[in-house]
């Protein structure tokens, strides 16, 4: 009888063992879906519009007037990353402002300057702290491609 | 007869005094392309604001502000540089008042440098971008 006993016990508890295991296995397949959202954030922050490029581009060199520190460097470069951007993604602004392609070639290779000088200055600064200098290095990187 | 004839002959000397010719417009478009000389510049100026062929006139100042007032050199204790940045502010005003898309290449590259112009013509030209109305030809 004991060992009938034993013998349920052991069923059970193995019962309760393998359905516990089932619900952790459904718990890795939320974290895919939280990811999906950060992603869909990122894209979200990353417009680049006329009035948008405009404003943030405005922001970030009214602010270097009163700064000089990495955080705002960075920051005006990722505005000219933006016009960068703009150039390339808002055709219909662009052809309406009757751009041809060098004045184009030019605009960018003029924001492509500006960002550039001001990652390198970052890069090359022993006082900015190492998240600004990573991130600097990655708008670099991006900047290549662009 | 006579009185018709004294009062065209009247209108026309006017109209010969007053109005901006083609060699006027050239001749002011020439001087803005000079380095210094702020007078005749100024005076310059006037014929690029009272010319009718705005067409004509806003294409010069697209290429004086792109190709002759983009100054990597420029610092305000220069009296010559500063001066022409005056006269920078000008042209760019010029363009506002015609708040035209085509003027954005020229206020772009302006706001891009703004290291190469006073701070009123960096002003002036983020206006500019402001005031473009984009249902414009």
């Amino acid at each position: 009888m004991r060992f009938v006993k034993f013998f349920i016990f052991v069923l059970g508890f193995s019962l309760v063992l393998s359905c516990g295991e089932k619900k952790a296995e459904v718990k890795p397949e939320e974290k895919p879906v939280e990811k999906k959202e950060v992603e869909t954030k990122k894209v979200e922050q990353e417009d680049t519009s006329f009035n948008t490029v405009m404003r943030i581009l405005k922001e970030a060199l009214d602010n270097e007037k009163t700064a000089s520190d990495s955080a705002t460097k960075l920051n005006t470069a990722k505005a000219y990353i933006l016009v960068i951007k703009f150039l390339n993604n808002d055709k219909e602004k662009v052809k309406q402002s009757g751009m041809t392609d060098r004045d184009i070639a030019e605009l960018k290779q003029d924001a492509r300057e500006n960002a550039t000088v001001r990652l390198n200055e970052i890069l090359s600064s022993p006082t900015a702290p190492k998240a600004i200098k990573d991130e600097a290095q990655s708008k670099l990187n991006e900047l290549k491609s662009l | 007869m006579f009185k018709k004839l004294f009062f065209i002959g009247l209108i026309l000397t006017f109209s010969s005094i007053f109005a901006t010719s083609e060699d006027d417009l050239l001749n002011a478009y020439r001087i803005l392309k000079k380095i210094g000389e702020y007078e005749n510049k100024k005076k310059a100026i006037l014929v690029f604001q009272k010319f009718p062929d705005r067409k004509r006139v806003i294409a010069m100042v697209v290429d004086l502000l792109t190709y002759n007032y983009d100054n990597p050199n420029f610092r305000e204790n220069d009296q010559v540089a500063f001066y022409d940045d005056v006269i920078a502010e000008e042209l760019v005003k010029i363009l506002d008042k015609e708040r035209l898309p085509s003027n954005f290449p020229a206020f772009l590259r302006i706001v891009l440098y703004s290291n190469r112009h006073r701070e009123q013509t960096v002003k002036a030209a983020w206006q500019g971008i402001k005031n473009i109305d984009w249902t414009k030809e």
